[in-house]
């Protein structure tokens, strides 16, 4: 017994102490009691209590760190350690958040108020249900996002060609304007002149216009950022290689940039056409019936968030995925 | 007489060897083509074209719409060509850049004797001053507060993610991903006008800073996380084979090297959370946007809401042209 | 000639016993025993994939080994009680891509270590590590940074941090087959040196020219298993082993 005390202590005796297993093991099982025994149950905390559960989210993250990065610790204890902390923390936040839990299912997740027709008793609207509601007004956002998607894309691919094949100064220089006055303009803001202050000078548009214009222009910087980069990132030597076999600057573009480029392009278009899906709905200021607008309305007329959840709930259908095979584009893409 | 003759000849000896030293171009690239369809599009517009106001009827818009086309496609033809003469190339740049702000002139339909009285019109900023610098100070205070907290928290989730810890991994991969997919606004608004229904009642200056610091701690978990990893492992094995600990290669070699590879997406992703507080305009926080569209009701002219666009471009274009500059230099530095 | 003063003192530097060494399944080294004295230059020699540069990086545990024992100076380093960073500021190493700092420049990169790992004092480890560039002839590029220098001044750079740690054992990992021909000899002349001043050096290379020359020493590493030691003379004029002989007529 002493005996194997003593190999332990020769064993770990190089470790600094807070990565020994004499500090690890009491520190989780002190302070799983602590958070079970001691610490208030669900109800909001003080200054001083969220100052002190700041304090133990900061020492866990460090502890974590110390265990995770500590070679010689065992696989398993580093994944226990890690499902603990993490457990600990959604406690926390079911405990402290001040929530009241039992009212989730009534404001957050209710049916019935997406069951109820007649929203507002205007004429045809007095039939359809919430649901149907909340699916038109998807439509819309899926109208708005692909043609902005389909717009921005064309007008991005003239301007990087001109930008990197025509190359002219002075094309430049108004290029290179448009792209950076649109990507420093808010979104929002540029949808609230073109809809609310162009109409003061006689230029008129209806919102579904001004939505489409405005995420064009903006989208359309980007992209043609994006596209630029793509181009240029192949362009020279290919090129030069390609025109040494005698191909016009034109086939070069088209059998031996391009190919290469999308492979490249690929990811961050994605990623933008993402951007661009999450942006419609900021086209909700100028009243567009699109989901987050519809959603909020219902969300006001029966006092009841749901609406609101169904809404993020149809982005999360369509983007998440998304944004999960653009992670995984883009580390292919850095792999290869 | 001898030199008449002589010229005679050589002109038509100027034109023999015009024709052979054309000879190999195609026809849309020869000067016979190029030069009169470059004149010919010119009178067409001022000419033919009808005169100011909007467009009446899809042939006149169809027909202001090929005739630019027409002509841009013209000025590409030249600019595209080594063996045009740089002046015709100027010409042309200069032409078609005019074309496009002169037909945008033409016909938009704007009423431009209008125009300055609406949109830049100095009179009516008179005591709108104040509010501009409440909304400044928002604004100002949301970026910071956002942007502080959100570097903390993605860097902390960088790291842990960096650790490859599967349970830690999954858990960060449906955080990271999660708030990347959810649009801004709508997270925004759920934070402000839905989780009240539960009982959590945060102000719209947290709300618009919860909402802000989730999204972008994700987005900067993943650029922490890329920057960590870009360190090639053999740079690291040099440094610990001179017999440096852990924390010291992260200090000396790994963290000074990553900062390069972080530093431009990073300065990417704080440009747009401070364009991105202008989303809290949905949530009536008095920030930048809200304040100029306050003023613009009070004085019944848009001229604030462009100067808060204005201030916006002023502080984000010389940041968005740094960064650009930067990206161009470690794109050097990395390629060596 | 280096080799009478040796043999005439042997001071046991690095004893190595049994060394094992896995990635996964692959067995990569299988059973290795032997010593290497004060002042040896020994060269490593074999085909590719034949373990050799795991055998080094297991000297300084950059790998772990799977099993066996390593002992340097009579220190067991496979033993987890020991700092093996203290036991690595004694083991300098060069990589075959040199693996220079990019972010700082030749005078930087060898004084980082010192100043960092040894808490010398930034002037002296200056002094220093200008003096080591003077012996590795790259002072005129001391302030420059590794992508303004040559494969060869690189190289040249990256020895003289190793050696910045005043280290009593030189490893060398293919040091100069990531270079141009024409900046093999510049680094190979300050290895050659180096053996000169009788430091204790393990290389793994393909120059037989520097083999012969200054190594006293040569290993054949086939599939694991040292096959053959002995000098120089002796392993290439007069193997004994099959596959030595097999190897070295590929290389001759």
């Amino acid at each position: 017994m002493i005996d194997s005390i003593e190999k332990k202590k020769g064993k770990y005796g190089h470790l600094p102490w807070y990565r020994r297993y004499e500090f690890l093991y009491p520190f989780m099982i002190i302070y799983a009691a602590l958070i079970i025994f001691v610490m208030p149950p669900v109800s909001r905390l003080n200054i001083f209590g969220y100052l002190m559960l700041i304090v133990a989210v900061v020492i866990y993250v460090f502890v974590l760190v110390a265990v995770q990065t500590d070679r010689e610790k065992p696989n398993w204890l580093k994944n226990i350690f890690a499902f603990g902390v993490i457990l600990i923390f959604g406690l926390f936040f079911y405990r402290y958040s001040g929530a009241r839990w039992s009212e989730v299912g009534h404001y957050f997740f209710n049916m019935d108020v997406m069951r109820r027709t007649g929203f507002m008793e205007v004429g045809e609207a007095a039939t359809t249900t919430n649901w149907e509601l909340m699916f038109r007004a998807l439509w819309t956002a899926i109208e708005i996002f692909l043609m902005s998607a389909v717009l921005s894309t064309l007008l991005a691919l003239l301007l990087a060609v001109v930008r990197v094949i025509v190359n002219d100064k002075l094309l430049n220089f108004f290029i290179e304007l448009y792209v950076d006055v649109f990507r420093a303009v808010p979104s929002i803001a540029l949808l609230l002149v073109i809809y609310f202050s162009l109409p003061y000078a006689g230029i008129l548009l209806s919102p579904f216009a001004t939505g489409v214009l405005a995420l064009t222009l903006i989208e359309g910087a980007y992209l043609c950022e994006v596209f630029r980069s793509g181009i240029e990132a192949i362009h020279k030597n290919q090129v030069e290689s390609a025109r040494a076999l005698g191909m016009t600057a034109w086939k070069a573009m088209k059998l031996v940039v391009l190919p290469q480029s999308i492979k490249i392009v690929l990811p961050p278009y994605t990623n933008r056409m993402i951007g661009l899906m999450k942006r419609t709905a900021e086209c909700s200021v100028i009243a567009i019936a699109e989901i987050l607008q519809t959603a909020r309305q219902l969300q006001s007329w029966y006092a009841n968030a749901t609406p609101l959840i169904i809404g993020a709930l149809m982005y999360m259908i369509f983007l998440f995925p998304l944004t999960r095979a653009a992670t995984i584009l883009e580390r292919r893409r850095k792999s290869a | 007489m001898k030199y008449q003759r002589d010229s005679l000849q050589s002109r038509k000896d100027f034109i023999e060897q015009w024709k052979v030293r054309y000879h190999h171009l195609p026809w849309y690239r020869r000067y016979e083509f190029i030069l009169p369809a470059f004149i010919a599009v010119l009178l067409f517009t001022i000419l033919a074209l009808p005169s100011y106001g909007k467009p009446e009827g899809a042939v006149d818009t169809l027909l202001i719409g090929i005739i630019f086309f027409a002509f841009f496609a013209v000025a590409i033809l030249i600019l595209m060509d080594r063996e045009k003469p740089v002046l015709l190339k100027r010409i042309s740049s200069i032409t078609v850049i005019g074309l496009f702000f002169w037909f945008f002139y033409r016909y938009s339909g704007a009423q431009w004797d209008r125009f300055r009285y609406q949109f830049f019109n100095i009179s009516m900023l008179e005591g709108v001053g104040e509010l501009y610098l409440i909304g400044l100070w928002v604004t100002l205070r949301l970026s910071v507060v956002s942007a502080l907290i959100a570097m903390v928290i993605g860097l902390v989730l960088g790291i842990l993610r960096s650790l490859k810890n599967p349970v830690l991994e999954i858990f960060l991969m449906i955080y990271i991903d999660f708030f990347r997919a959810m649009p801004l606004i709508v997270n925004m608004v759920i934070v402000f006008y839905a989780l009240p229904f539960l009982g959590i009642n945060l102000n719209a200056f947290w709300s618009a800073a919860l909402a802000l610091i989730l999204m972008n701690s994700a987005y900067q978990a993943e650029i922490f996380r890329a920057g960590i990893e870009s360190i090639p492992r053999r740079q690291v094995q040099a440094a610990r084979a001179l017999g440096m600990r852990p924390m010291q290669v992260m200090r000396l070699v790994v963290l000074p090297q990553a900062v390069r590879v972080i530093l431009p997406p990073l300065s990417n992703n704080l440009v747009s959370l401070v364009k991105d507080t202008a989303v809290a305009y949905v949530i009536t926080l008095p920030e930048l946007l809200t304040q100029a569209r306050h003023a613009v009701i009070w004085k019944r002219n848009p001229t604030p809401m462009i100067v808060s666009t204005f201030i916006y471009l002023a502080t984000l274009l010389p940041f968005i042209h740094f960064i650009r500059l930067q990206e161009r230099r470690s794109k050097r530095w990395l390629r060596k | 000639m280096a080799q009478e003063v040796n043999s005439a003192s042997p001071i046991e530097m690095i004893r190595i016993v049994d060394l094992e060494k896995y990635f996964a399944k692959l067995h990569v080294l299988k059973g290795i025993t032997t010593t290497i004295h004060k002042g040896q230059v020994v060269s490593v020699i074999g085909p590719s994939g034949g373990g050799k540069s795991t055998f080094l990086r297991c000297m300084n545990r950059l790998e772990e080994p799977s099993s066996g024992s390593i002992f340097i100076e009579n220190v067991d380093i496979t033993d987890h009680r020991i700092d093996i960073n203290k036991i690595r500021t004694d083991i300098g190493m060069v990589f075959q891509d040199y693996n220079l700092f990019p972010h700082l420049t030749a005078i930087q990169n060898v004084m980082l270590a010192p100043v960092h790992v040894r808490r010398v004092k930034p002037k002296e480890a200056e002094e220093h590590g200008m003096e080591l560039l003077k012996r590795v002839g790259v002072t005129d590029k001391a302030k420059e940074y590794p992508f303004n220098l040559s494969g060869g001044q690189q190289q040249r750079v990256a020895i003289a941090r190793s050696l910045a740690m005043r280290p009593k054992i030189m490893f060398f990992d293919e040091p100069t087959s990531a270079l141009d021909p024409e900046m093999i000899r510049e680094v190979l002349d300050v290895m050659q040196t180096l053996a000169e001043s009788g430091m204790t050096m393990v290389v793994v290379s393909h120059e037989l020219g520097f083999i012969r020359e200054a190594s006293n020493r040569v290993m054949i590493l086939v599939d694991g298993k040292i096959i053959e030691e002995g000098t120089p003379d002796e392993v290439f004029n007069t193997p004994q082993n099959q596959r030595t002989k097999d190897f070295l007529s590929k290389i001759l």
